[in-house]
């Protein structure tokens, strides 16, 4: 058994230990902080935010399904300035690194936020170009490689020094033609997968359970797409955050074999608030148990037949 | 720092109502518990990837007991029925705000089936200066009659659809009565259907009388993080239940939603 070291790079981003909790599992971070010291994870990517403040979708907004839960929270946030004035020097009181989610409605909003973020001192902006509950924008940019671009472009031109990574939708035929584009467009890192379209529907009444109708799945059944999607992203060479269904440490060093550099811990937190340190404890049992120097060590080192 | 806690089970006993009775050993959660009508978030099994809100009915301190009351209506909940003594629970809690209470305040609680029990702790923790309004499906639905009896000093009025229990109609008519005919509440405090609430909230602001009502939606990470169980209120902006509620001031309320 080794000790291993714990701390990843991510785009130039030092990061303590691998796992990070996913944009919109965690909200900022307060909630869960009440239950242990924030400081324990490698990151928080928070809650997406748009331009103004949002209220999200009319109610039901989630639903249970095997293994997994649909949601339709539609992006409800405070708004980026609200975020910037009491949300950001909250988490400035804890030595964990910030990475902050944004949606736009048209290119020129991510720039803007991107600029303002910046300059607040996040230590990196993950561009949502796929989340698949707003009606205006969003799964358009994530599903056609020109639109991705010339969002990267734009975030890139008002990031500043400030890493950008661009979140890729699974609801694609091919990922790895977005996630060129991005690359091409001057991307930092990529974070995937968002979540996949889904749909329950109650028998008795007929009726979606979702107001929405549709929603995003996530969750342990998502694991498999997203690993064979890093899988499949990873060969364009830019680092990778990993996420999709993560709640222990086996899925976590399953992303990071497939490519990823570290992964995020989403709806697992919703079951156990522990999780993200759970799935760090036992990554560094598995990094140990295989002799590595550092966890950093399993990051594409899958043997594929 | 809140903590997820093992809670042990120390008796499930199923009710003539068909609804189950549990009772916790809960390992420090219950001296955390600051009024009636908050809730535990409990796992609910490896197949269910949420955990399932449970309202507690009742709860000692000193004893470090919780008491839960629920109808195995789903996956989640048929499986808690299934548990034995001794087995141990995942439980967070506890959740949320509960009733605002005055401890000598004169109390009319109001609740509608499976919304019955947490007003218990409300008769048994809050102020026993209580009159209890309870509505069922049926004489066979009626559940913890002799307990709310013993709690409740300004007795128990009853309601059933069928007319098989009681007053034969809604809880609202008998609402209605009390407020009209008898002594001056200080509040209301209403658990139940969301259209028995917005009649009780509707009588009660004819009459002048402060309600609280305990509100319902499908949650996800019961502490405030995932934003899933929104519910408007009356400006018209989301709010959470877990979070902001279960119990909110009807008047905050958009009953039109």
């Amino acid at each position: 058994m080794s000790n291993p070291a714990m701390s990843v790079q991510l785009a130039g981003m030092e990061l303590k230990n691998p796992v990070v909790v996913a944009s919109g599992t965690f909200g900022f971070g307060r909630e869960y902080g009440q239950f242990y010291d924030l400081s324990e994870l490698g990151a928080i990517c928070v809650k997406g935010l748009t331009a103004a403040p949002r209220e999200g979708n009319p109610p039901p907004r989630i639903a249970e399904t095997p293994m997994g839960i649909l949601n339709s929270v539609g992006l409800q946030n405070p708004g980026v300035d609200a975020f910037i004035s009491t949300e950001l020097p909250f988490l400035h009181r804890y030595d964990v690194k910030v990475i902050a989610n944004i949606s736009g409605n048209t290119p020129e909003e991510y720039g803007e936020m991107c600029q303002k973020l910046s300059s607040a001192g996040v230590d990196m902006i993950e561009v949502n170009i796929s989340c698949p509950n707003v009606k205006a924008g969003g799964l358009a940019y994530g599903t056609r490689p020109d639109l991705a671009a010339e969002v990267t472009r734009m975030a890139k031109d008002h990031a500043g020094k400030i890493p950008v990574m661009v979140k890729l939708s699974p609801n694609v035929t091919d990922v790895t033609e977005i996630a060129r584009a991005v690359a091409d467009a001057g991307a930092d890192a990529l974070s995937l997968i968002n979540t996949l379209r889904g749909m329950r529907i109650d028998v008795s009444s007929r009726r979606p359970i979702l107001k929405m109708n549709t929603g995003g799945l996530s969750g342990p059944a998502v694991l498999p797409i997203a690993v064979r999607m890093v899988w499949e992203v990873a060969s364009i060479g830019l680092p990778i955050l990993g996420m999709g269904g993560v709640s222990d440490g086996d899925g976590a060093a399953q992303l990071m074999l497939a490519g990823a550099s570290a992964v995020a811990v989403g709806t697992a937190c919703f079951v156990d608030p522990y999780a993200p340190i759970k799935v760090r404890d036992e990554l560094r049992d598995i990094a140990a148990r295989q002799g590595l120097d550092g966890v950093s060590q399993l990051t594409g080192a899958l043997r594929p037949w | 720092m809140r903590v997820q806690t093992d809670c042990n089970v120390l008796e499930l006993t199923q009710l003539a109502s068909g609804g189950w009775t549990m009772t916790l050993e809960s390992h420090g959660i219950a001296e955390q518990i600051t009024a009636p009508g908050q809730f535990l978030h409990i796992r609910c099994g490896q197949g269910q990837l949420l955990r399932r809100p449970i309202s507690i009915c009742n709860w000692s301190a000193r004893r470090d007991l919780i008491r839960v009351v629920f109808e195995a209506r789903g996956e989640g909940t048929r499986w808690l029925s299934r548990r034995q003594v001794g087995d141990n629970l995942d439980v967070l809690g506890p959740l949320g705000n509960g009733f605002a209470m005055e401890e000598n305040g004169r109390y009319l609680l109001v609740g509608g089936g499976i919304g019955v029990p947490p007003l218990l702790g409300c008769a048994v923790q809050g102020s026993r200066n209580c009159t209890a309004v309870l509505g069922f499906r049926s004489a066979g639905h009626a559940m913890l009659l002799e307990e709310f009896g013993q709690a409740c000093l300004g007795g128990v009025r009853l309601a059933t659809d069928d007319g098989s229990l009681g007053h034969h109609g809604f809880v609202d008519t008998l609402v209605r009565h009390e407020l009209e005919q008898r002594q001056r509440y200080d509040g209301v405090l209403a658990c139940g259907p969301k259209p028995m609430l917005k009649s009780v909230a509707v009588v009660c602001r004819e009459k002048g009388v402060p309600c609280q009502v305990s509100m319902e939606e499908r949650m996800g990470c019961g502490v405030g993080a995932c934003l899933v169980c929104a519910c408007r209120n009356a400006q018209s902006h989301y709010v959470h239940v877990c979070q902001d509620g279960p119990v909110f001031p009807a008047e905050e309320v958009d009953w039109n939603e």
